[in-house]
């Protein structure tokens, strides 16, 4: 028995030793950071060295894909005795329930930080970041999402084809270049149920549409009807046959593999298709601003990703240090030219990013950015918003199915705006309480 | 304290296995009944209160539910249909002695050991309509092509394809237990008796290897009625709700739509489905293998 209790105790002591070595103390605060396996992430991981010789700070990063890491986040705040510290999250898409929930530390009393030079963010739309309810910032906006509209040079060239302004042009394009017999498709845009609607949008904008008008659902007006009929005629007869599953990563496969002369979707997609490693035509990618329909072009600009303070932190300084560092200038410029451009105005005139973005590329940014458009969120603005997305893209997939002739899709768009109307009463947000 | 050990040592080599299972099994399933009659929704910021039945009767009534109830039916007896029969006969047929029979066996477990996810971007590739495998080999044996995944029609058999391809294996093992376990002597008393190979696997080795086959289609039944990463990581439930099984209805209603009350509801009812059919199986195993 002693035996065994001295070779026990030797055990523990020499696992003790081994184990203790790999978490070396520093002197200085740690913190823990939630984020996502993206460019972004490559950007903090290039500076991060740096940044904890410079600061003192040992930092912590988890980086998990996107669903993951919302996931992890909602399931390790509802337990209430988090060690997060800072976290970097949608904030389009989860600022009402973790604001709810008091997982989002408002950050006024830390923006006059004069190392921050919140100014230099002025470009953010500030209602995206602030919290629900109040005046308080909740997070700081780390790089904007725009639509855009990629095509093969080479396949225009081909034709005689110039990138199409409107949207006859665009089904003209269309028609010119689609040839299924021979596994090629005019176009690809988004498909699947949920990630379409925001791609959509720029579509429902533009015939006039919208998804909610004075604190009700829009989604049954003349202007979306065309819309989604139109969106459904340009997939259903324009776009490969898979397109009803296709969201985000099949867009770069089908314009990646060849398959299709045209992809309409989100700037982010930018980075993979002028890949050498990842596509056969990486250097045959032109850019533009996207087509306007009867009413206008009308991309959305969302803050796609922000970085947050978990309001349990017990290390707010720190936490605070390394927020600075992400919304930093060094990230900044290593985002922007990758698809993912900052919102620091500053960012422009930074020597790295100039001499690393293609002239099409600046020039469709700066086309996109100079359209005024009540799109900006390209989401319906309202608690249930995931909901919502659902119930509406559900019309949408009958309209490409159908390649926009569906005799039900009417009917459908309806009873969508119905059950929509349904969630805004639920939330207490309908009509006159809409306060988004 | 060594008398008291002595006293109930049988509690004593049971009681961390019975805590594990305690800890592991019945804590979360008694807490998903508890918050399935609150009506926890994080969207509203408050406080889940008790509800009573109103998620139930909530989910009983809306189309949604019932349309996810069918397809789940839908997907799981396609997919076992087609796992019992391939593999009852794939067992029957590499039972014999043969040669390279290690091989084939090796061959055929293949699928078995890969992981769901994996299996299902695999699958994806070749269901891809324009340029996947599939619709190549569709035209090349002068089919129709068919949108697989990405159309409504199709998507549920193309899962339920996939879930076969991978699990079959598994049946084939538990058939290939059975059969080495059936006696010899009926098997030669059929031939001597003139019976053709066709009769003697209808009238004696079915017969005899009934009971294994309810008890491997009723693991079968439970592990496809509630399965979630296959169809997950290939349609996440789509397009448009056509493959979204109860599982991932409720996966939906918690992590999308932040309901974990209504959620919960879901999935007690599904617990309960599993429990009634596989309490139903066991009643008609035991009357069939009586008579």
């Amino acid at each position: 028995m002693k035996k065994l209790l001295s070779v026990l105790l030797v055990v523990l002591m020499a696992a003790s030793l081994v184990f203790a070595g790999g978490s070396k103390e520093s002197a200085g605060p740690r913190i823990r950071v939630l984020s996502m396996t993206a460019q972004i992430s490559d950007g903090i991981l290039e500076y991060l060295d740096e940044f904890e010789e410079e600061s003192g700070i040992k930092v912590d990063l988890e980086l998990y894909g996107e669903a993951e890491l919302r996931q992890k986040e909602m399931t390790e705040f509802m337990t209430g005795n988090s060690t997060v510290d800072v976290y970097l999250f949608s904030p389009l898409q989860d600022m009402a329930a973790f604001s709810q929930n008091g997982w989002i530390e408002p950050l006024d009393e830390y923006l006059d930080d004069p190392e921050l030079n919140w100014d230099d963010f002025s470009s953010a739309p500030p209602k995206q970041i602030t919290i629900p309810g109040t005046d308080s910032i909740g997070c700081l906006p780390l790089y904007s999402s725009v639509q855009l509209m990629y095509y093969r040079t080479d396949v225009f060239e081909k034709y005689g084809l110039e990138p199409p302004k409107d949207y006859d042009e665009l089904i003209e394009v269309c028609k010119k270049i689609n040839d299924p017999a021979n596994n090629f498709y005019a176009i690809a845009c988004r498909g699947e149920r949920n990630a379409l609607t925001s791609q959509y949008s720029p579509f429902l904008f533009a015939f006039g549409g919208s998804f909610i008008k004075d604190g009700k659902s829009n989604f049954a007006s003349e202007g979306s009807y065309e819309a989604t009929k139109f969106y459904g005629e340009l997939l259903g007869n324009y776009a490969p046959p898979g397109i009803l599953t296709a969201g985000y990563s099949q867009m770069t496969q089908l314009f990646n593999s060849g398959t299709v002369g045209m992809v309409i979707d989100a700037n982010a997609l930018y980075a993979t298709l002028v890949d050498p490693a990842e596509s056969a035509y990486a250097d045959k990618v032109g850019v533009a601003a996207i087509p306007a329909g009867p009413e206008g072009a009308h991309s959305y600009m969302q803050v796609s990703w922000a970085v947050a303070m978990y309001p349990g932190s017990k290390n707010k300084e720190a936490a605070w240090e390394f927020m600075k560092f992400v919304a930093g200038s060094d990230v900044a410029a290593y985002i922007t030219p990758l698809g993912m451009p900052s919102f620091r105005n500053s960012v422009w005139t930074d020597e790295r990013v100039e001499s690393a973005m293609t002239p099409d590329m600046v020039q469709a940014y700066a086309d996109t950015y100079a359209i005024t458009t009540n799109n900006e969120f390209g989401l319906p603005r309202m608690t249930a918003v995931t909901e919502a997305r659902d119930i509406m893209g559900g019309a949408v997939v009958y309209s490409i199915e159908t390649k926009g002739q569906g005799p039900e899709l009417k009917g459908m768009m309806e009873e969508a705006a119905a059950e929509v109307d349904e969630l805004l009463k639920a939330y207490d947000e309908y009509g006159e309480n809409y306060n988004w | 304290m060594n008398d008291w050990i002595s006293d109930h040592y049988k509690w004593v080599f049971v009681a961390p296995a019975l805590i594990f299972m305690v800890l592991m099994i019945v804590v979360p399933i008694v807490m998903t009944l508890a918050f399935s009659l609150t009506d926890w929704n994080l969207l509203t910021g408050r406080a889940p209160s008790f509800n009573g039945l109103a998620n139930y009767i909530e989910i009983l009534k809306s189309p949604d539910f019932w349309h996810s109830f069918g397809i789940t039916f839908y997907y799981t007896f396609l997919a076992i249909a087609m796992e019992l029969v391939a593999g009852v006969l794939l067992a029957v047929l590499i039972n014999k002695d043969f040669r390279g029979k290690g091989v084939v066996k090796t061959i055929i477990l293949l699928p078995y050991m890969m992981a769901p996810v994996a299996v299902g971007m695999m699958w994806m590739l070749f269901y891809e309509p324009t340029s996947g495998f599939m619709n190549w080999l569709f035209t090349t044996i002068g089919l129709p092509r068919s949108g697989f995944t990405s159309a409504r029609g199709s998507v549920i058999p193309s899962l339920a394809f996939v879930e076969f391809w991978q699990m079959t294996p598994m049946v084939v093992i538990v058939c290939m237990a059975g059969l080495a376990a059936l006696p010899e002597d009926c098997m030669e008393a059929a031939v001597v008796d003139g019976a053709t190979p066709i009769q003697t696997f209808f009238r004696v080795k079915l017969p005899m290897l009934l009971p294994t086959i309810f008890s491997i289609g009723l693991l079968r039944f439970v592990d496809v009625f509630k399965s979630f990463d296959l169809i997950y990581a290939m349609t996440k439930g789509g397009p448009a709700n056509a493959s979204r099984t109860l599982n991932i209805y409720a996966y939906e209603e918690a992590f999308s739509y932040y309901k974990f009350g209504l959620s919960s509801s879901i999935l007690t009812v599904v617990f309960i489905i599993v429990l009634a059919i596989s309490f139903a199986t066991m009643k008609l195993k035991n009357k069939v293998v009586e008579v």
